[in-house]
């Protein structure tokens, strides 16, 4: 029994629920191993396939623009049986049908493994954040929102929900090779469909934060200074410090080795 | 693709003393690089806390840099490591919603920043932010203020072209000498070119000359006083709507013969 195992219920409540309304659901069962994920994907998936900004003239389709919402959380659990291994969920208009639309985006991802546990919280957390790892898919988030862009590119060589969820499938298990299964749910219906998903990640994050707070206890930075000048005397230096912590922390989480070279 | 094309890559900053031009000259620059197709794919950095470049070229800004900075100063402030972590996520995100794409190109407006200190660090998170963002774009033209430091501390320390804007003034000569001075002797950015465009001419061409030779720097080119220009400047009109004119011919001499050479082969 974990921490989430009430919440993946919820989802699939959620789920039933957008079916008896009458929701276009489509499914998609993928293979469970990574090659197998990654073959035959019309796109490169890895470190880096894809590019950092997807702009708006080189874009097929808008997901989760500010203007039109998002909502995302993650799940994980350590009974596997609790997930419908290889499944992908989608709830409203694929990539093919919607070129030139901004659609409200909605991605649940729920994994897991007999050896997860809350150790492993913050790594599975981190992987949703996919960012520039597919090609012609370009994903800025915040812990609330997702905001992500498929290229006509991309679209072109045939991307659809599938595609992402089987690159976030083979991204998940390649990074996190304790997970065993994984379901991955999208809705791109509308704002008021989301709202549901809101509430449940609002309740999720509350739980998600107090896992985290434990484990940053243990930890601590390395403090290194980026300024020029002397810090000794301003008065503002312990501002900068925290800054500094954030500056760590931003580059361990991106495991950006570049980050602030001139 | 969104990856940056064969085209090599150009980082061109006009500075100058406030109200010689400089922005309705990187405005004119835009639309000559818009018109000729050789921009590829163009963003442009308004570091003038003034912010005229958006309305120069009728862009509507919502997010600034200066107001990301604040964000991350409020949050650092006492924050606990639960939200300094989200802070840090959410950077990209805000810098993205902060980036104004419109038809042909993107903005980015540094802005005024409200709180008071240096925050080197600060700066330092938004430089790398912005040099990230700047890998996709092939065209990078940033419009400065007169001190060179806005742009140093928050954009970029090295840029391909510097180029000093000026009017007909002893005030303008005063400021690019300056410059010149702040560039060559105390190094605060780094230029493979610099040079001086002379706006809003009206004659004196031969004086402008020889004063710039006193300065010890090279003229990129004259543009001459036009009444389009200041009536567009006048009405609020985007400059990207401009007719034919002579300020508009003189900058696409400038630009092709001196900023971009190579791509106007």
């Amino acid at each position: 029994m974990s921490l989430f195992d009430p919440y993946i219920s919820k989802v699939s409540q959620y789920t039933d629920d957008l079916r008896r309304k009458g929701r276009r659901i489509r499914e998609f069962d993928c293979p469970k191993l990574v090659n197998a994920l990654l073959n035959g994907l019309p796109v490169r998936v890895g470190p880096k396939a894809g590019s950092e900004l997807v702009l708006r003239g080189d874009t097929f389709l808008e997901l989760g623009n500010p203007d039109v919402g998002s909502a995302s959380f993650l799940l994980w659990a350590d009974d596997p049986s609790l997930v419908k291994s290889g499944r992908v969920t989608l709830i409203g208009p694929d990539v093919p049908e919607s070129e030139g639309a901004s659609l409200p985006f909605g991605q649940v991802i729920i994994v897991a493994g007999k050896k997860l546990s809350g150790d492993k919280h913050e790594m599975i957390e981190r992987t949703q954040y996919v960012s520039d790892q597919i090609e012609g898919y370009m994903l800025k988030s915040m812990s609330r929102q997702m905001w992500s862009r498929i290229s006509k590119d991309a679209a072109g060589k045939g991307f659809s929900f599938e595609t992402l969820g089987k690159a976030l499938m083979a991204i998940f298990k390649s990074s996190v090779p304790d997970v065993e299964a994984i379901e991955v749910l999208f809705v791109t219906t509308s704002k008021e469909d989301l709202q549901p998903l809101e509430e449940l990640g609002e309740q999720i994050r509350e739980i998600s934060k107090n896992v985290t707070k434990e484990i940053w206890k243990s930890k601590g930075y390395d403090i290194e200074c980026f300024s020029p000048f002397d810090c000794n005397n301003c008065p503002d230096s312990a501002v900068c410090d925290e800054i500094k912590e954030m500056v760590n922390v931003r580059k361990k989480t991106k495991g950006d080795s570049k980050a602030n070279k001139e | 693709m969104t990856e940056a094309t064969t085209m090599r890559k150009r980082l061109v900053a006009s500075c100058g003393k406030g109200g010689t031009g400089k922005t309705a000259f990187t405005s004119m620059m835009t639309k000559v690089l818009l018109d000729s197709g050789k921009a590829g794919k163009l963003l442009l950095i308004d570091a003038d806390p003034a912010m005229g470049l958006p309305l120069a070229l009728g862009v509507n800004v919502k997010r600034t840099m200066g107001q990301i900075r604040e964000e991350i100063i409020k949050t650092a402030r006492g924050a606990k490591e639960e939200e300094k972590r989200r802070v840090t996520q959410m950077l990209d995100y805000m810098t993205f919603e902060a980036l104004n794409e419109v038809d042909g190109f993107a903005l980015l407006a540094m802005g005024r920043t409200e709180t008071l200190g240096c925050y080197c660090p600060v700066n330092s998170i938004l430089k790398d932010t912005i040099g990230t963002l700047s890998r996709s774009f092939d065209t990078i033209l940033i419009d400065g203020e007169a001190g060179l430091e806005q742009i140093n501390r928050q954009v970029v320390g090295q840029v391909d072209t510097l180029i000093i804007v000026s009017d007909a003034t002893s005030r303008g000569l005063k400021t690019a000498a300056q410059i010149e001075h702040m560039v060559h002797v105390e190094k605060v950015i780094k230029t493979e070119k610099l040079g001086i465009v002379f706006n809003r001419v009206y004659g004196n061409q031969d004086v402008l000359q020889k004063a710039a030779a006193e300065i010890g720097i090279g003229i990129f080119g004259f543009i001459p006083q036009d009444e389009k220009v200041a009536y567009y400047d006048l009405m609020g009109k985007s400059l990207l709507g401009l007719p034919e004119s002579p300020a508009l011919k003189a900058t696409r001499e400038i630009v092709s013969e001196r900023i971009f050479p190579e791509r106007f082969k």
